[in-house]
C-alpha cells in the first residue's frame, strides 16, 4: 500500500545515493552495488505501479499540500511505461558499468552520479510543477557532467556545461515570468490561467521553454554537445545519455507543451514542429558521413528526438489533439529508448571506434553481432522488431492527417538512416578489420543484459498489442 | 561586422524579451501578490478551503495551529511548502561537491596549495575565533525557522570557519572521511524524515511533528530538524570542497 | 499458409544449424523444403483459399492462394528449389555459407508472403523482410558487392516508402488494408487519390523490377552478388516489380470493372502508352548496355533490364494477347535468367572469374554448361522452337495487330540486339582459344549439372508444348474478366494467324537431323590443336608473342561501343548526385554541430530570434 506511491521512485535512489559516501568510508566494496539496488528497486516498483494505474492521470501531492499550490507528481499507465523503459535501461547500463567499466575515474563519483541521474530522470518524467522540473533538470544535468567525463573527455563536457547552463538560465526566466503572469507554478494551473494573456507573451515564453529544454533533449539549437560527449563517454555513460536523459527530457518537453500550453496555441506548436523537422534532417545528414560509430549513433539520436518532438507538435497544433499521432510518437520514444541502449552497449563491447576497425567483428562474436543487429534493425524499422510498428503507425497517422510535407521529410530521413545503419551492419559482419586488435572478452553475464533488451524489442515486434494498449490514453483531463 | 550583427541580434532579443515578458515581469507597482500562489503561502492558507481568505490572527508566543507554524515565512516556504524542491537543491549541492571531488581525483594527488604566510595576528586569533564562528553558524541554522537564516546560510558560515583554519597557517587538514560520513548521514536523514512522513501520514515530506508555540525554539514541527540536517550537510560539503581545493600535503 | 510462414522461419534456424555441420546438408534441406513447396503448389492447381492471422489491436495478416497468384508462388518455390540444388556444391568455398543458406530460406519465406498476401500490410511486411535479407545476401559477394548492396538497399527502401505512403492513403480512404476492400472502393475513390496511389505503386514496381531509368542498381547488384544468389535476384526478387505492376495495371482496375468479356483493358493512348513507352526504352537501353559489358554476369543483368521492359510494355499495352504474352514472358525470363546465371556461375565455380576477356575455349571442358547456356540464349533471343519465341511472338503479334509500330520496333530491336549480346559470352567463354591456365578445368559436379539441366529441359518442353506455359495465364485472364487468348495443346491463336509450336519443332528437329546426317556422312573434319584454331597456325605480328593472349574476342564490340559512347548514363548521374548530397551533408554537419562555444551561442541566439520574430510579424 505504501509501496504504491510514485514518490518512492525518486526518494529511494536519493536515499541510497546519500548513503554512498557513508559506505565508501566503511565498506568500500559495497559501494558499487548501491546503484544496482536503486535501479532494481525502481524497476520493480514501476512494474508494480503500472497494473493499478489507469489511463487517466493520478496526482500525488507531496507534503500533503493542495496540488494547485504545492508540488505534485503525475502518474498514469502511459507515464508508467515510460518510467519502466527508462529505469530498465538505466539498470542495465549500471550492470554494464559494474561488470566492465569499474576503472572509470573516481569509484565514488560514478555510482553517485548514476543513482542521482536515475532519480532525477524519474523526477523529470513525473513532476507536475515547473520549478520542480527545473530542480530535477539541474540534478540530471550535473549528474550528466560527471558521467560525461571519462578518460578526460573534458572539452565535450565543457561544451555540455555551457550549453546546459544557457538552457537553465532561459528556463528560470521563463518560469519566473510565467509565475508572475499566471500566479501558479503548477503546470496545469498555469495552463488554465494562460487564456488571459497576450500572444507576444505566450510566444516568447514558449520559445524560452523550448530553448531551455532543447539542451538535454538533444534538439537544435543547443545540442552541439551531443556528438563529442557520446564519443568520449563510457559505454554505460552513453546509454544514460541516449536513453535516460534524452528520454526524460523529451517527455518533459512534451509534458510542458501539453499541460501548460495545451492545444489552443497553434503558433507555439508550429515553431516546435519546424524545429523538430530541421533537427531530424540535420541529424540524419550529419550521421550519414560519420565513420566513428558512437558519433553516428549520437547524430541518429538527435534526429530521432527531432522526429518525436515534431510529431507531438503536429499532433497538437490544429486545435484538436490528434490522439493517434501523439500516441505513435510516444511509442516511438519508448522503442528508441530500448533500441539505442542495445546498440550503444553493443558498440561499447566491440571496443573499437570506427567502421573500418570493427570489420568482421560480428563473425568473430556471433551473439554480439545478432544482438546489435536486433537493435539496429529496430531503429531502421524492419518488421519483426519493435521499431517497425512505431514507424508504421507514425506514417499512418501522418498520412491520415494529411501532413504530406512531414511525411516526405520523415521518409527521406528514414531512407538515409537505413543506408548508414545498413552500412554499419555490413561492416560489422562482412568487413575486414584494418587493425589486428583482438576484441575485448566479454562475460556471459554481460550478454544477458543485451539479451533482455533484444528479447523485449523482438517481443514488441511480434506482439505489439500490450504496449500499444498501454501507451494509448493520456487524457488531458484530471491533471489537477 | 560580426560585432555589429551580434549587437543587432542582442538588441532585437532584448526587444522581444522585453515587450513579450512585460506582461510577465510586471515592473514597478503593478507587481503584487494578489491572486498568486505566493499569497496563499504568505497567509498560510494553502490547505484551507478558501486560499484567498484573510489570514487568521496569530499571537507570538502562544500555541497556534496555522500551517507550518514557523515565524520565518521564508523558511515556511523553503522547508515547508516547497520542501521537495529543497531536497532537490540539497542533492544538487551534493552532486556539485562530488563533481569537484571527482575532478580532483582524476588529476591525481595535489600538492598543498601555497598561500601567503599568515601573519601572527591571524594565527593566534583563529584559535579563539573558531568556536565563536562555529557557534554562530550553528545558531543560524538551528534558529532558521524563527530568524532570518537557515541551513544553507549556517552551513556556509561553518565552512568559512574551516577555510579560516586552512588560511591560518596551521598544517590543518580537514578530516575527509568524517566530512563524507556527516554529509551522507545528514542527507539520508532528510530523506528518512520524508519517508517517515510518508509512513505516518501517507504524504511524503509531510510535517508530522507537533506545531508548538509560534516563536519558540521547538515549534514548526519538522522544520528545525530538517534545517539542522541541511546545515550539517552544507557545512560538510562546502568544507569538503575547500579541502579539495587546498589539496593534500 | 501462415503455418508455412512459421515453418519457414523455424526452418531457417534449422538449416543454419545443419549448414554449420555440412554445407551440402543444409542446401539439401532447403531443396527438400522448396521442392515440397513446388509439389504442394502443383497439387493445389485450381484450388484457392484465404486465411487470416490476427496480430491483435485490430491488425491482421491475410494470405490467399488463388488463380491470380498461383503462377508467382510456383515461380518462387521453383527458383528456390533449383538454386538450392545448385548450392549443394556451389557453396563450398563461400565464407559465410551457413548464414547464406539461412538467409536464403528467409527470402523464400518473404517471397511466399509477398506473393501470397491478400492485404497491403502483409505485402509490405514481407517486402521489407525481403529487402534486408537480400541486402545481406548481396553483400556477401566479391569486392564491390558491398557498395552495390547499399545502392540496392537504398533503391529498395525508396520503393518501400513509396509503397507505404500509398498503402496508408488507401487505408485512410477505405478503412482497411485488404485487397478486396480496395477493389470494392476503387471506382468510388476520388481520382486524385487513385492516381497518386497507382503512380506510387507503379514507381515502386519500376524500381524493383529494374526498368530504365531506375535500373542502375541492377548492374552491380546482380553482377557482384554471390554466384548462387544472382539467379535468385534476377529470377525472383525482380519479379516482385512485375507482380505489383500486374496488380495495379490489370488486376485491380479490371476486377472492379464488369466481369463481362473484355478484349482490351487499357487504351493505347494516354498514361498507359507512356508506361508502355518506358518499357520500350528499357528494352532498348538494356540491350545496348548489355552489348557493351565485358563481365558475363553484368551482361546478363542488363538482359534482365531488357526483359523487364518487355513485361512492362506488354502489361501496359493491355490487349489480351499482350497481357498473356507479358505474363508468360515472366516465366520465360525466369527460365532464361536461371539458365544464364547458373551457367555463368558454373563457369565461375571452376575458373574463379566472370571476366569474359580472360576466358575461352571451355566448350570441350564443360560441354553440359555450354549446352545449358546455348539453350538459354536461344530462348532469350526469341528463336523458335523454344519458350522465348512463344512469348515474344505473342507480344509482337499484339503490337503489330493494333498498329503500334514504334513499340513493335522497340520490341524487335530488343530481339535483334539480343543476338549480339548473348552471343558474346558464347564466343568468348566457350569457343575460341583456351588459355593455358584453364587447361584442366572440369565439368561441374552432379547437383549443379542437374539443376541446370532441369531448367534447360523445361525451356525446351514449354516451348514445344506452350499449353502448360500459357494455361495458368489464360486462367488469370478469365478470372479477371478478360477474354482469354485461345490456345491449343501446342498452338496459339492470334487475331492475325496461329502458331503451331509442335510443327515448328518438328521442322527444326527434322532440319537438325538432316544436317547431322549430312555432317556424319560426307565431311571429314581435320583435327587440330585447340589453340591453333583461330590463327590457323600463324602468329599475327601486331599482337605480342605468347599464345595465352591470343584472345581475339577482347574488346569484341568496341566499334559498336563507340557509337554509343556519348549516350547519357543514368548510373553516372546517380553517382554525381550522391556526391553532391554528400558534400551538402558535410556542410550541414560543419555549420550546425562542429562549432566552437561561441558559434553555438550564435546559433542559439539566431534560432531564438527567428522563432520569436516569426510570431511577431
Amino acid at each position: 500500500m505504501i509501496m504504491q506511491n510514485p514518490v518512492l521512485l525518486i526518494a529511494v535512489p536519493l536515499l541510497l545515493a546519500f548513503l554512498i559516501p557513508v559506505f565508501s568510508s566503511f565498506f568500500k566494496g559495497a559501494v558499487r552495488f548501491i546503484p544496482v539496488l536503486a535501479g532494481g528497486f525502481n524497476v520493480i516498483a514501476a512494474a508494480l505501479l503500472i497494473p493499478q494505474a489507469s489511463g487517466d492521470v493520478a496526482v500525488t501531492e507531496i507534503g500533503g499540500w493542495a496540488s494547485a499550490y504545492g508540488i505534485s507528481l503525475l502518474f498514469s499507465s502511459q507515464i508508467g511505461y515510460m518510467i519502466l523503459a527508462v529505469n530498465l535501461t538505466a539498470l542495465l547500463a549500471i550492470f554494464y558499468y559494474i561488470l566492465n567499466e569499474r576503472d572509470l575515474g573516481s569509484p565514488l563519483a560514478y555510482p553517485i552520479a548514476f543513482t542521482l541521474a536515475l532519480s532525477g530522470a524519474n523526477g523529470m518524467i513525473m513532476t507536475g510543477d515547473l520549478f520542480n522540473l527545473f530542480v530535477f533538470m539541474e540534478m540530471t544535468a550535473i549528474a550528466g557532467y560527471i558521467i560525461a567525463v571519462h578518460k578526460k573527455g573534458y572539452l565535450g563536457t565543457f561544451r555540455f556545461v555551457v550549453l546546459s547552463s544557457v538552457g537553465s538560465a532561459f528556463f528560470l526566466i521563463a518560469t519566473a515570468s510565467l509565475y508572475n503572469a499566471t500566479g501558479f507554478l503548477n503546470m496545469a494551473m498555469a495552463g488554465k490561467n494562460l487564456g488571459a494573456l497576450s500572444t507576444p507573451f505566450i510566444s516568447v515564453i514558449s520559445v524560452l521553454f523550448i530553448m531551455a529544454l532543447s539542451s538535454e533533449a538533444e534538439l537544435l539549437p543547443l545540442n552541439g554537445w551531443v556528438a563529442p560527449v557520446y564519443r568520449e563517454s563510457s559505454g554505460a555513460g552513453s546509454v544514460f545519455f541516449a536513453s535516460v536523459f534524452s528520454g526524460a527530457a523529451l517527455f518533459a518537453v512534451i509534458k510542458v507543451m501539453l499541460i501548460v500550453f495545451g492545444i489552443n496555441y497553434a503558433y507555439v506548436h508550429q515553431g516546435l514542429l519546424v524545429l523538430g523537422l530541421v533537427t531530424l534532417a540535420a541529424g540524419e545528414a550529419a550521421a550519414f558521413k560519420q565513420s566513428n560509430l558512437k558519433k553516428m549513433v549520437a547524430y541518429s539520436s538527435i534526429a530521432q528526438s527531432g522526429l518525436i518532438i515534431a510529431a507531438v507538435a503536429a499532433a497538437m497544433r490544429s486545435g484538436v489533439l490528434h490522439n493517434g499521432l501523439f500516441n505513435a510518437a510516444l511509442f516511438q520514444l519508448i522503442n528508441n529508448i530500448l533500441a539505442k541502449a542495445l546498440v550503444l552497449l553493443g558498440i561499447a563491447l566491440l571496443g573499437q571506434a570506427t567502421l573500418k576497425e570493427i570489420g568482421g567483428a560480428g563473425t568473430r562474436k556471433k551473439w554480439l553481432g545478432v544482438f546489435i543487429s536486433a537493435g539496429v534493425l529496430s531503429l531502421i524499422g524492419m518488421p519483426g522488431f519493435a521499431g517497425f510498428w512505431s514507424k508504421l503507425f507514425l506514417v499512418r497517422e501522418l498520412v491520415g492527417n494529411r501532413m504530406f510535407v512531414f511525411t516526405l521529410v520523415f521518409l527521406l530521413a528514414a531512407l538515409f538512416e537505413a543506408y548508414y545503419y545498413l552500412r554499419f551492419l555490413q561492416s560489422l559482419f562482412l568487413g575486414k578489420s584494418t587493425t589486428a586488435a583482438s576484441l575485448p572478452k566479454t562475460s556471459w553475464v554481460t550478454y544477458i543484459l543485451l539479451f533482455v533488451l533484444a528479447a523485449l524489442i523482438i517481443l514488441i515486434g511480434f506482439a505489439p498489442d500490450v504496449i500499444i494498449r498501454a501507451v494509448s490514453g493520456l487524457s488531458l483531463g484530471g491533471v489537477l | 561586422m560580426k560585432k555589429v550583427i551580434a549587437l543587432l541580434l542582442f538588441l532585437g532579443l532584448l526587444f522581444f524579451l522585453g515587450t513579450g515578458l512585460e506582461q510577465g515581469l510586471k515592473l514597478g507597482d503593478r507587481n503584487t501578490l494578489a491572486g498568486k500562489a505566493g499569497e496563499a503561502y504568505l497567509k498560510r492558507t494553502v490547505n484551507s478551503a478558501d486560499p484567498s481568505a484573510s489570514p487568521s490572527q496569530v499571537e507570538y508566543g502562544s500555541e497556534t495551529d496555522i500551517e507550518e507554524n514557523a515565524a520565518n515565512t521564508l523558511t515556511a516556504v523553503v522547508v515547508g511548502y516547497r520542501s521537495f524542491d529543497t531536497l532537490g537543491e540539497v542533492t544538487v549541492l551534493f552532486l556539485a561537491a562530488t563533481g569537484v571531488m571527482a575532478l580532483f581525483f582524476a588529476s591525481g594527488k595535489k600538492k598543498r596549495l601555497a598561500l601567503a604566510k599568515p601573519n601572527f595576528i591571524l594565527s593566534v586569533s583563529s584559535g579563539f575565533l573558531l568556536p565563536l564562528i562555529i557557534l554562530f553558524g550553528a545558531y543560524v541554522f538551528t534558529h532558521g525557522h524563527l530568524t532570518p537564516g537557515g541551513g544553507f546560510q549556517g552551513g556556509t558560515i561553518i565552512a568559512a570557519a574551516v577555510l579560516l583554519l586552512y588560511m591560518a597557517g596551521n598544517a590543518y587538514k580537514a578530516p575527509a572521511t568524517g566530512l563524507k560520513v556527516l554529509e551522507g548521514f545528514s542527507g539520508a536523514g532528510y530523506l528518512l524524515i520524508g519517508l517517515a512522513g510518508l509512513l505516518l501520514t501517507g504524504f511524503f515530506l509531510n510535517n508530522f511533528l507537533p506545531s508548538g508555540k509560534m516563536g519558540a525554539l521547538f515549534s514548526a514541527g519538522v522544520i528545525p530538524v530538517v534545517y539542522i540536517l541541511i546545515g550539517l550537510k552544507v557545512s560538510a560539503e562546502l568544507s569538503g570542497i575547500v579541502s579539495d581545493y587546498m589539496g593534500e600535503d | 499458409m501462415s503455418t508455412l510462414i512459421f515453418i519457414g522461419l523455424a526452418a531457417s534456424l534449422l538449416i543454419y544449424a545443419a549448414a554449420r555441420l555440412s554445407r551440402p546438408l543444409g542446401a539439401l534441406l532447403l531443396m527438400l523444403l522448396s521442392g515440397a513447396g513446388v509439389a504442394a503448389l502443383i497439387l493445389s492447381w485450381g484450388k484457392g483459399f484465404t486465411e487470416t492471422l490476427p496480430l491483435g489491436n485490430g491488425l491482421e495478416l491475410t494470405f490467399s492462394l488463388s488463380t491470380f497468384n498461383w503462377p508467382f508462388l510456383l515461380l518462387g518455390a521453383f527458383v528456390l528449389f533449383i538454386v538450392s540444388l545448385f548450392a549443394v556444391n556451389a557453396l563450398k568455398e563461400m565464407e559465410h555459407g551457413a548464414s547464406f543458406l539461412a538467409l536464403l530460406t528467409l527470402i523464400g519465406v518473404s517471397v511466399m508472403g509477398v506473393f501470397g498476401a491478400y492485404d497491403f500490410l502483409t505485402l509490405f511486411i514481407f517486402f521489407e523482410l525481403m529487402t534486408w535479407t537480400s541486402f545481406f545476401l548481396v553483400s556477401m559477394g566479391k569486392t564491390g558487392a558491398k557498395k552495390a548492396a547499399l545502392i540496392y538497399a537504398f533503391m529498395s527502401m525508396i520503393a518501400a516508402y513509396l509503397m507505404i505512403s500509398a498503402i496508408m492513403m488507401i487505408a485512410q480512404y477505405t478503412g482497411s488494408f485488404s485487397y478486396s476492400d480496395f477493389m470494392g472502393m476503387y471506382e468510388a475513390m476520388p481520382s486524385g487519390i487513385r492516381t497518386t496511389v497507382v503512380i506510387f505503386f507503379l514507381a515502386a514496381a519500376l524500381i524493383k523490377g529494374g526498368i530504365y531509368p531506375v535500373h542502375f542498381w541492377l548492374r552491380s547488384a546482380h553482377g557482384d552478388a554471390p554466384h548462387v544468389f544472382s539467379p535468385v535476384l534476377s529470377g525472383l526478387l525482380v519479379k516482385y516489380g512485375y507482380y505489383s505492376a500486374f496488380l495495379f495495371l490489370l488486376f485491380f482496375p479490371v476486377m472492379v470493372a464488369t466481369k463481362a468479356g473484355i478484349t482490351q483493358v487499357t487504351s493505347t493512348d494516354g498514361p498507359n502508352f507512356i508506361l508502355a513507352f518506358i518499357g520500350g526504352l528499357s528494352i532498348m537501353a538494356g540491350t545496348v548496355a548489355a552489348i557493351l559489358q565485358s563481365d558475363a554476369k553484368k551482361l546478363v543483368a542488363f538482359s534482365s533490364v531488357s526483359h523487364g521492359g518487355y513485361v512492362i510494355l506488354a502489361l501496359a499495352y493491355g490487349t489480351n494477347m499482350a497481357v498473356a504474352g507479358g505474363l508468360a514472358h515472366i516465366w520465360v525470363h525466369v527460365l532464361t535468367a536461371l539458365g544464364m546465371f547458373l551457367s555463368m556461375g558454373a563457369v565461375a565455380y571452376r575458373t574463379g572469374t566472370t571476366d569474359m576477356d580472360e576466358m575461352g575455349g571451355l566448350i570441350k571442358n564443360m560441354p553440359v554448361t555450354f549446352t545449358v547456356y546455348l539453350i538459354a540464349i536461344i530462348s532469350v533471343a526469341g528463336i523458335p522452337p523454344l519458350a522465348g519465341f512463344v512469348s515474344k511472338w505473342m507480344i509482337i503479334q499484339a503490337l503489330a495487330a493494333n498498329g503500334s509500330y514504334i513499340l513493335a520496333f522497340m520490341a524487335f530491336f530488343g530481339s535483334i540486339g539480343s543476338f549480339m549480346y548473348v552471343f558474346r559470352p558464347l564466343a568468348t567463354i566457350f569457343l575460341g582459344q583456351r588459355p593455358h591456365k584453364f587447361k584442366d578445368v572440369r565439368e561441374v559436379p552432379f547437383f549443379m549439372q542437374l539443376a541446370m539441366l532441369i531448367v534447360t529441359l523445361l525451356t525446351i518442353l514449354l516451348g514445344i508444348m506452350p499449353y502448360y506455359l500459357l494455361k495458368p495465364f489464360t486462367r488469370i485472364q478469365e478470372f479477371i474478366g478478360m477474354v482469354p487468348v485461345k490456345i491449343g495443346f501446342s498452338t496459339v491463336y492470334s487475331a492475325l494467324t496461329q502458331l503451331d509450336m509442335m510443327l515448328i519443332f518438328l521442322v527444326f528437329g527434322g532440319g537438325f537431323l538432316l544436317a547431322l546426317v549430312i555432317f556424319l556422312l560426307f565431311s571429314k573434319p581435320t583435327k587440330v590443336e585447340q589453340h591453333e584454331v583461330y590463327t590457323s597456325g600463324e602468329i599475327a605480328p601486331e599482337i605480342s608473342t605468347t599464345p595465352e593472349i591470343y584472345h581475339f574476342s577482347k574488346g569484341y564490340y568496341r566499334s559498336f561501343g563507340r557509337l554509343f559512347s556519348r549516350w547519357p548514363s543514368v548510373e553516372a548521374w546517380y553517382h554525381k548526385g550522391a556526391a553532391y548530397i554528400s558534400q551538402f551533408f558535410e556542410i550541414i554537419e560543419q555549420s550546425l554541430f562542429k562549432q566552437s562555444i561561441n558559434g553555438f551561442i550564435w546559433l542559439a541566439v539566431v534560432v531564438m530570434a527567428v522563432l520569436m520574430a516569426v510570431r511577431w510579424f
